[in-house]
């Protein structure tokens, strides 16, 4: 697992430079101005978007036909993506709380914010793994495209809410809220690990 | 003597081709050319044993562990280059060598350091710019670098200059000094492994022709050069393969079905193959 790791963050530190500037630049925005909500929340949905392009780079490489030949199963194969995934927004996590520091006024409390960013954060990768696992990066394309369209839509419709003040969620609900984008991403990774073991490489 | 690998009829079926019933075995300290065309079932062959494809029938054991099972243990002890390396472009060897003792528990840096000094690969250079040998001498020295017992080379000489297959014929001859390690080598250019070989297999359309070791195939069969007259008298069931020239017939034939006295020729594990698989056609 460690050296799937290592692996990956070589890769991104070479070859997603690009994809990653665009994710700091957005959230730089996020933090000049007032109600740049949408930006803060970018980086949350777009983080494991890099996951899919390390997954098609692995691809194109052949280096999950190289996996194939060493003792590293399909399921540490699996599980390293999305532990990778939580770590990409665990790094991030700071950026957030700096925005939310910076902008608190404008927003709803901590516990509120934790739980809208639980969603965005766990809920689309829970979705749209499963698709890329079981058909690759190229065939799960389609899904990639919904999965686009959908949280852009997501963070437009959330941040719309958020500014009308309509989106309120209780304090007292927002723990119990977090539980289906958790138990999403768990029933994801499980199945994600039975589809990329029935895919034949 | 135990065997490395044995398969007994293993099957696989695909849309437009099957691995049909295949019965294999390498003795521990041997290497097995397995020799076919493009599309022969070669890789396929080499998939199945490593578990990366599920047969349909049959069974088969690497070094002792039944591909029915999980294989992750035993490939700690299996090397295997396939065509294509399958390294990401941007990686150096000096980042391969941070990576891979989490890959293999059995990984040696020093094994590792001196193939790479061996081969006389670039440490610092990205993946990307080595040329097609280069890949290839890396593959073979990160499948060499983690101790295994056993090497799977699927096509790992194609494409290569004399001067680097060559270096890795020396590679793999080094490695089978030790006699618990064995060496299965599919390839399409049988030159190669002539040199290398204590077996040969014949693989063609998704069958075995043929498995046999390489010292007794060379006196079993010969090569007859003969007028047509001279060869419509020898026994059919001698005759493997027939070419007609101008000047008479080259036959492919069983020396041990000839008259006694007839004087063959030593024929080339190329050449019987190229018979054997023409006269199938």
């Amino acid at each position: 697992m460690k050296g799937l790791l290592l692996k990956d963050f070589y890769v991104m530190k070479r070859e997603l430079r690009a994809f990653l500037f665009i994710i700091v630049v957005f959230t730089a925005i996020s933090f000049v101005g007032e109600n740049n909500s949408f930006f803060m929340f970018y980086g949350i949905v777009m983080l494991p978007i890099v996951n899919i392009s390390l997954i098609s780079y692995d691809e194109r490489s052949h280096w999950d036909s190289f996996l194939e030949t060493t003792p590293i199963s399909r399921s540490t194969a699996v599980s390293e993506k999305y532990l990778l995934n939580l770590l990409l927004l665990l790094l991030w996590s700071p950026v957030v709380i700096a925005f939310y520091l910076i902008q608190s006024d404008s927003l709803g409390s901590p516990l509120q914010i934790l739980c809208i960013c639980v969603y965005m954060a766990l809920f689309f990768p829970a979705v749209l793994y499963p698709f890329i696992f079981a058909l690759g990066s190229e065939k799960g394309r389609i899904a990639y495209f919904i999965f686009i369209v959908a949280a852009m839509a997501a963070i437009a419709a959330g941040v719309s809410l958020m500014d009308q003040g309509a989106f309120v969620i209780p304090d007292e609900l927002s723990l119990i809220l977090l539980l289906p984008p958790v138990a999403a991403y768990l029933i994801s990774w499980r199945l994600s690990i039975a589809l990329y073991k029935k895919r034949s490489l | 003597m135990n065997n490395a690998i044995e398969t007994r009829g293993l099957t696989k079926h695909f849309k437009d081709f099957t691995l049909d019933s295949l019965d294999l075995e390498l003795p521990e300290g041997c290497i097995l050319g397995l020799i076919g065309e493009n599309g022969a079932g070669k890789t396929t062959a080499i998939k199945l044993l490593l578990g990366i494809l599920k047969p349909d029938s049959g069974t088969a054991s690497v070094l002792g562990q039944d591909i029915s099972g999980d294989m992750s243990r035993v490939k700690e002890d299996v090397g295997v280059v396939l065509d294509e390396p399958g390294l990401p472009e941007k990686l150096t060897l000096r980042q391969l060598e941070k990576i891979m003792p989490s890959i293999y528990k059995s990984w040696s840096r020093e094994d590792f350091s001196h193939y790479i000094r061996r081969m006389e690969l670039p440490e610092d250079k990205p993946y990307k710019e080595f040329s097609r040998g280069m890949k290839m001498k890396l593959g073979l020295v990160l499948a060499l670098s983690h101790k295994p017992r056993l090497l799977l080379l699927d096509e790992a000489t194609s494409g290569l200059d004399p001067v680097v297959r060559d270096s890795v014929t020396d590679l793999l001859l080094d490695f089978t000094r030790d006699k618990g390690h064995s060496v299965l080598i599919s390839s399409h250019i049988v030159s190669d492994l002539e040199k290398l070989c204590d077996y040969i297999a014949f693989l063609h359309k998704g069958k075995l022709m043929l498995l046999e070791e390489k010292d007794a195939l060379m006196e079993e069969y010969g090569l007859l050069q003969c007028s047509r007259e001279e060869a419509e008298r020898i026994e059919p069931s001698a005759v493997i393969g027939r070419r007609d020239n101008p000047y008479g017939c080259r036959l492919i034939v069983r020396t041990d079905a000839l008259p006694r006295g007839t004087k063959t020729q030593p024929v080339s594990i190329e050449e019987l193959f190229v018979f054997m698989v023409k006269e199938d056609i």
